[in-house]
């Protein structure tokens, strides 16, 4: 039962990249002669313009074009780039590493402090709770882009303790790799905090107002007992979700974050083939983007019918 | 009459020795007796690691789809180009082809290549190469193919002698063989797929692939079998694609970085221990005046209004306003390190928006609107360019384009006008973009008696010196008719330090590793 709904999700999601990269080829297609003149620069000729078209295959029928894309894609050939000549597929999954090794960890941390934070704040309230409020607040105020500066030139330019720009993947040197995402991971999870913590902090404390935990008191459970193993439970099911469109927000950030660190990451590669007019490599970040959410959906869904068994599949 | 250049023996990049170079080893203009040639120099004790930041990587490898500008960095260390700028003058210098010779019409070009040149691969890079890499350049679409529009055939005369035949000559291809067109591919491999990403080359560096993560870090590790490799004092080049001036400026203070160019408010933030290169033009900023002839726009066919556009410039404000004060304010298109430049000429148009006005109302095209595409690059300057047009009594109109829509919407006859900022390249190159009729600039292909007289000369002239005095006329005529409106040269910083100097003054504007050099 189970892997049959895994199986019909995953062929929806499908379905959606299918569609959705069919729209952005069509709506692609009208740039096809600006990208030509563009690859060719100042002294783009008409004739030039036109012999390059035709080599790219743009000058085709755009549902033969598509087609063919979507018959390489299927077999996991996403072309190249007109501009570089990389594949576009290994090329995309090595971008997505680069940007999935920051977000992961900074998601990891992210659910872990804000749990600690919100549940804290719920169930002791009072100073606690002004705390948590507070750091969430300041999270929310302190401009990502403006934390990520100011921790580059204290700890990397003055200190010298991280490196202010680059990446080192972990199969490198696991050391450096967690050096030059530190920064990084730091401003996500501090952006990613402010927003989860308060969102537990809420769900806690309607939880911890219910009459079930009022009976579990009367009985001599311990708070920590009700809170750990009975209210935290009810509440992770909308943290989750909060977590799964947390996931998807810090992809946008990274741009910004790919940007002032120069990671080779996924948001920077979109950015610059979305300026550049990259067709195939635009196709290929559309078709990932949308697998991607498909399966965080997807993970999340299951992750909450764990958690929550009213929320299962019959 | 022939025109020539003869070879000279490999020069050291160290920052002294090259301002002397610089001096010693100025070329004539007309050929004739070869030059004294530099003292032979000897390899630095230690070879240094040079690692500068550029705001974009290599589009591609492949010879025939090499962009000039920034993205020369990394191709020209792995592809050796047939001729080369000195620096801090300017003028060609040979290269992998140690001399050149015209024939009398400029329709032949016979190349001397240097001996004992090989590919990484160990391969001799001989006559059979360049013409298997300027056949193929010609056959090929892409950014080079163009560049071989006049070339009607390559042949190899011997192991070391290339005749390029001209339909007509040319006078921007030698300027264009220290560039992608000069590049020189390994023919053996230059079809193979890794040309694009990974190719053979003769140049002074093989990519390291493992380091190198394209688009955003490229490893270059020298070559000690590189003809050349006394010249250069670097065992490795890594080329860093910091798009982002504030990570560029953060990787150079911190060291991960030795050079990149600064913005001017941060370069108070550096120490002594910063070498800082002013360059005072490296592009020019200007309105280009695509309808010239007021075909579809009437206003634009009269000198007045164009002249009017021109004086309701504030060109001091922009470059203190909008440019930190770094570059010079211009009224011609020419690079002012070039021959064809004429300081004179910038006090045509001194700001005066009033009389811009009255040149307006005296046309009779009081109240005019035009529509100018917004992109990118025009950002910064369109309240000032805005609020200059409505000081004359006309209207601007920026319609937003997206980026990979610029070049289609400046050339599609839509728009009167355009924003641009172009890099130089050489005066007969400069020429032709602006104001012959297939220019870029001139998209409409506007040209006049006057133009095509001195466009006559220019193209029929092989000796440049001798051709000089039309290029100059073009340019006095294009600044009184008032076919653009040029704003500033924009300049640019250049800090480094760890002993890396750049050595060059801004006048060889060909971005490789033999701008920089190391201090003694």
């Amino acid at each position: 039962m189970m892997i049959s709904y895994i199986l019909r999700r995953l062929g929806a999601g499908l379905i959606l990249a299918v569609l959705v990269t069919f729209i952005t080829f069509l709506l692609l297609s009208t740039s096809f002669e600006d990208v030509a003149k563009t690859i060719l620069g100042q002294s783009a000729t008409p004739e030039a313009t036109a012999a390059l078209m035709q080599t790219k295959g743009w000058d085709r029928p755009l549902i033969v074009q598509y087609f063919d894309w979507l018959a390489g894609a299927v077999q996991g050939d996403f072309g190249v780039s007109v501009y570089t000549s990389l594949p576009v597929g290994p090329t995309v999954v090595q971008r997505l590493l680069v940007t999935l090794s920051v977000i992961v960890p900074a998601l990891l941390i992210t659910v872990v402090v804000s749990v600690v934070l919100g549940v804290w704040a719920a169930s002791r309230g009072g100073l606690a709770d002004r705390i948590s409020q507070g750091i969430s607040l300041v999270g929310y105020i302190v401009p990502g882009l403006l934390l990520a500066i100011g921790l580059v030139v204290v700890f990397a330019v003055r200190l010298k303790w991280l490196p202010a720009t680059g990446y080192t993947p972990f199969s490198e040197d696991p050391a450096a790799w967690a050096r030059s995402i530190t920064i990084p991971v730091i401003v996500l999870t501090i952006g990613g905090v402010a927003n989860m913590a308060a969102q537990v902090r809420g769900r806690m404390i309607d939880e911890l107002r219910r009459d079930y935990v009022r009976t579990l008191r009367t009985r001599g459970v311990s708070t920590t007992s009700i809170v750990v193993r009975h209210s935290l439970r009810n509440a992770a099911s909308p943290a989750l979700t909060v977590m799964s469109l947390e996931f998807i927000q810090m992809f946008g950030s990274a741009l910004i974050i790919e940007n002032v660190f120069a990671l080779p990451g996924y948001g920077s590669f979109a950015f610059n083939a979305s300026l550049q007019g990259d067709i195939p490599v635009i196709m290929g970040i559309t078709a990932f983007g949308v697998l991607l959410v498909t399966v965080v959906n997807l993970l999340t869904d299951l992750a909450n019918g764990w958690l929550n068994p009213k929320a299962r599949v019959h | 009459m022939s025109i020539s250049r003869t070879a000279r023996r490999p020069f050291r990049l160290a920052a002294l020795g090259a301002v002397a170079l610089a001096t010693a080893l100025t070329l004539s203009a007309c050929g004739g007796s070869p030059e004294a040639a530099p003292t032979d120099a000897s390899a630095p004790a230690v070879e240094k690691d040079l690692a500068i930041a550029a705001v974009s990587g290599p589009n591609s490898l492949d010879p025939a789809q090499l962009v000039d500008g920034q993205q020369q960095f990394v191709w020209s260390s792995i592809l050796d180009t047939l001729l080369a700028k000195e620096n801090n003058t300017g003028e060609l210098i040979p290269n992998a082809a140690e001399s050149w010779e015209y024939n009398e019409d400029g329709t032949e070009l016979t190349l001397q290549l240097r001996e004992g040149m090989t590919f990484s691969t160990g391969d001799p890079v001989n006559a059979d190469a360049v013409v298997a890499t300027m056949l193929r350049n010609k056959a090929t679409p892409g950014v080079v193919q163009v560049k071989y529009a006049a070339v009607a055939d390559v042949v190899a005369e011997d192991d070391l002698t290339v005749k390029v035949e001209f339909d007509s000559f040319d006078p921007q291809f030698l300027s264009n063989l220290t560039g992608g067109a000069g590049a020189i591919g390994d023919p053996a491999t230059m079809d193979e797929e890794r040309t694009a990403t990974d190719p053979v080359g003769s140049g002074p560096f093989t990519l390291d692939t493992a380091k190198t993560v394209p688009g955003s870090t490229y490893v270059l590790a020298k070559r000690d079998d590189y003809w050349n490799a006394d010249a250069i004092p670097f065992k490795t080049f890594t080329v860093r694609v910091l798009q982002d001036p504030t990570a560029s400026f953060n990787a150079l203070q911190a060291g991960e970085i030795n050079a990149a160019t600064v913005q001017t408010q941060l370069l108070g933030q550096l120490g002594d221990e910063y070498a800082i290169q002013k360059i005072e033009a490296q592009a020019v900023a200007y309105l280009d005046i695509l309808d010239r002839g007021g075909e579809k726009w009437p206003a634009l066919g009269d000198q007045r209004v164009r002249q009017a556009i021109n004086y309701a410039i504030d060109r001091e404000g922009v470059l203190k306003g909008l440019f930190n004060g770094v570059g010079m304010v211009t009224e011609q298109i020419f690079s002012p390190y070039g021959k064809v430049y004429d300081e004179a000429l910038n006090k045509t148009y001194e700001y005066d928006p009033e009389k811009g006005k009255e040149l307006v109302e005296e046309a009779g095209y009081a109240g005019e609107t035009f529509q100018i595409p917004s992109t990118f690059l025009s950002t910064t300057l369109e309240p000032t360019l805005t609020q200059a047009f409505a000081d004359i009594g006309l209207t601007l109109e920026w319609v937003p384009v997206p980026p990979q829509q610029a070049q289609s919407a400046h050339l599609s006859g839509d728009y009167p006008l355009s924003f641009q900022f172009t890099g130089f390249n050489s005066d007969p190159a400069d020429a032709a973009s602006h104001y012959s009729t297939s220019g870029y600039a001139n998209p409409r292909g506007y040209t006049d008696d006057t133009i095509d007289e001195l466009f006559g000369v220019i193209n029929t002239t092989v000796d440049f010196d001798a051709a000089l005095p039309s290029y100059q006329e073009l340019n006095a005529y294009a600044v009184e008719q008032a076919f653009e409106a040029p704003i500033v040269f924009v300049g640019g910083t250049w800090a480094s330090r760890d002993g890396i100097v750049m050595v060059d003054d801004g006048r060889s504007s060909v971005p490789t590793v033999r701008l920089f050099g190391v201090s003694e």
